[in-house]
């Protein structure tokens, strides 16, 4: 009974005619639209806190990001305690200044959209509370959103003619898989890492070599200078199904460097960035393109923060004008964690009706299939 | 003054709305659920619980309070992010208010000294001491971690005929008090360990009153720690 009215309020809060309009629309075709329909979303799963507001599930009004990289930085990772502080810290001034650049006040919102999982469960925990609270006293519907279908959404913002069916590399910090997509809301998983993700493959060498943190820009701007085919690392499991396995060639780089020191040579750190990331490269965009064959889709794309690496940008690119696949990826500022894919992801959720109780609780291993 | 006040340090979720004066706080709803790692599903539901029962509106609401803690780092986080944002919303003044003076106010018809100890994990309390006379209470330390036995050895170092103990501290470390203090110790029954926001709003109304509140941006819980991480990396540093 009392669900009932909940839902009756929640579709009375926005226009029943764009709503009806947007599900008809569907019916028609694959990316929903409705006029008018505002989305606030929250995004705090790692070391970003982030809000944004978009519009109509594709204009993007604000997208505030709050960088902790600096306070992690000296420890070559991501610590929990220390992120989950800090969002507590700037969640509240980071909504009013989404909510101002968006020119936008609770009255212009339709929706609150929010990440719950998978990510860091102490992290999760301060946007899914805000939206909540936010949600409770503006009594606006609450949306659930996996961090991983926000990556891959952030294609759909920036690509309007991006259709299903696609296969998509997802490829960040913490999070190294192929999926594929069928429809919207539809997905499998192809292959995924059977150890380290590939952020992490990159933050760790980066390290080894006392190179700095996050280890992807790093590491991708040192390989510009360098020669691919300098030193030959191994390509793990290239032909042998759709899994990943990354910590041996880290092990291998490791293995090398301390060789070559211990004969006295100096290691040229711009070859082996770039050999190492060579062999990244190779590995993802053979098993994608393989991928995209078996699933005979034309769309391929990229997410993820590792999706900006100008490396892996080129080796797909290659591959695209070899094999003749529709190449999608986002401008860099969205392949990092943001609250506007989240927005698109949750605006998707939102028209097909789905909502989050106020006693929901993050999910930090949320799977995605 | 119509003033929601909630804590969510301890296993317990404990919400009250009040109508704070210059020199009362008149209880007017509180409700306390025994929820360990359940805050961030039953806060907001206990919230609208607890005003239904006034039959006041979130809207008519003029103070958030919340317990800053010590206590759980992730309890203390639901807590103040969700009074963060529902004085953002409701745009209305914050007060943050310690947990452990919460618990003190609680036993303050005791006269004399009162400890307030709870549960830091890793072999550790988080505790204050207190001085209470003629129904008033004024806190004389901080809130740093120690171990029981620092604890004791800093209560019997103090020239103190009898102290008050209250606090979950006490269930895991009872006989280290019993043994230092002997018969200067006084335990509390065990249903007064745990905040409850009734004394929380009582704490904070007068500074509601004057306007002495907190800034809504840069409230944060006690946390008394630091993370981890932090404290291996400060070793590794002076070692
Ligand atoms: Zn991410």
């Amino acid at each position: 009974m009392r669900q009932s009215q909940a839902r009756k309020k929640e579709e009375e809060s926005i226009p029943a005619i764009v709503y009806k309009k947007a599900k008809a629309r569907r019916e028609t075709e694959s990316v929903p639209m409705a006029a008018g329909l505002q989305m606030l979303a929250i995004e705090t799963s790692c070391d970003e806190t982030a809000v944004a507001v978009l519009s109509n599930g594709r204009t993007i009004l604000s997208n505030m990001v709050a960088s902790q990289i600096s306070l992690h930085e000296r420890f070559g990772g991501v610590v929990p305690e220390i992120a989950s502080r800090r969002h507590l810290e700037v969640i509240n001034p980071l909504l009013k200044q989404a909510l101002e650049k968006a020119d936008a006040g609770f009255v212009d919102i339709s929706a609150v959209a929010v990440t719950i999982g998978p990510g860091l469960v102490g992290a999760l925990l301060i946007g899914l509370g805000a939206a909540k609270a936010i949600s409770y006293v503006t009594g606006l519907p609450l949306v659930g959103v996996n961090h991983i279908e926000g990556h891959l959404f952030a294609n759909f913002l920036e690509h309007p003619d991006l259709r299903p069916p696609l296969v998509c590399l997802i490829v960040s910090g913490g999070h190294t898989s192929i999926v594929y997509m069928p429809d919207f809301g539809k997905y499998e998983l192809v292959g995924e890492t059977l150890d380290d993700a590939v952020g992490e493959a990159y933050d760790k060498v980066s390290n080894y070599l006392g190179l700095g943190y996050p280890g992807g820009p790093v590491l991708d701007g040192l390989a510009k200078d360098g020669d691919p085919s300098s030193i030959h690392f191994p390509r793990a499991m290239l032909h042998d199904g759709f899994d990943f396995s990354l910590s041996g060639l880290k092990t291998a780089v490791l293995n090398y460097v301390t060789r070559e020191r211990s004969a006295g040579r100096e290691v040229n750190v711009a070859n082996l960035a770039a050999s190492f990331q060579a062999a990244v490269v190779d590995v993802l965009v053979a098993k994608t393109v393989a991928a995209a064959q078996r699933f005979e889709v034309e769309n391929v794309a990229l997410a993820g923060g590792v999706a900006a690496n100008s490396g892996l940008r080129a080796g797909f690119e290659a591959a695209a004008s070899k094999t003749g696949f529709e190449l999608f990826y986002p401008s860099p500022a969205l392949c990092t964690d943001n609250a506007a894919m989240i927005a698109a992801a949750g605006y998707y959720r939102f028209l097909s009706g789905e909502r989050l109780p106020l006693t929901a609780n993050p999910d930090p291993n949320l799977r995605l299939t | 003054m119509r003033v929601l006040s909630f804590d969510t340090s301890s296993p317990a979720c404990t919400v009250a709305v009040v109508d704070a004066t210059s020199d009362a706080a008149d209880l007017m709803a509180e409700i306390n659920a025994w929820t360990p790692r359940g805050h961030m599903a039953r806060l907001l539901p206990q919230i609208d619980t607890t005003l239904r029962e006034t039959g006041i509106a979130k809207e008519e609401l003029e103070a958030v309070v919340v317990g800053l803690g010590p206590g759980s780092f992730t309890g203390l986080r639901i807590g103040v992010t969700i009074a963060r944002t529902l004085a953002q919303l409701l745009d209305i003044p914050i007060v943050g208010v310690p947990s452990l003076d919460a618990i003190a106010r609680r036993v303050g018809a005791f006269e004399g000294a009162i400890c307030t100890i709870i549960d830091a994990k890793r072999e550790e309390v988080y505790a204050a001491v207190y001085e209470s006379s003629g129904g008033s209470i004024k806190r004389l330390t901080d809130f740093k971690p120690l171990s029981p036995e620092s604890l004791v050895y800093e209560l019997a170092e103090e020239n103190i005929p009898r102290v008050l103990l209250v606090g979950d501290g006490i269930s895991a470390h009872r006989k280290v008090f019993e043994g230092h203090l002997g018969g200067r110790a006084v335990f509390s029954p065990r249903d007064f360990w745990w905040p409850r926001a009734a004394d929380l709003a009582a704490i904070a109304a007068p500074r509601l009153v004057e306007g002495a509140v907190d800034e809504l941006f840069s409230l944060v819980p006690i946390y008394a720690r630091l993370s981890q991480a932090e404290e291996l990396w400060l070793k590794k540093e002076h070692a």
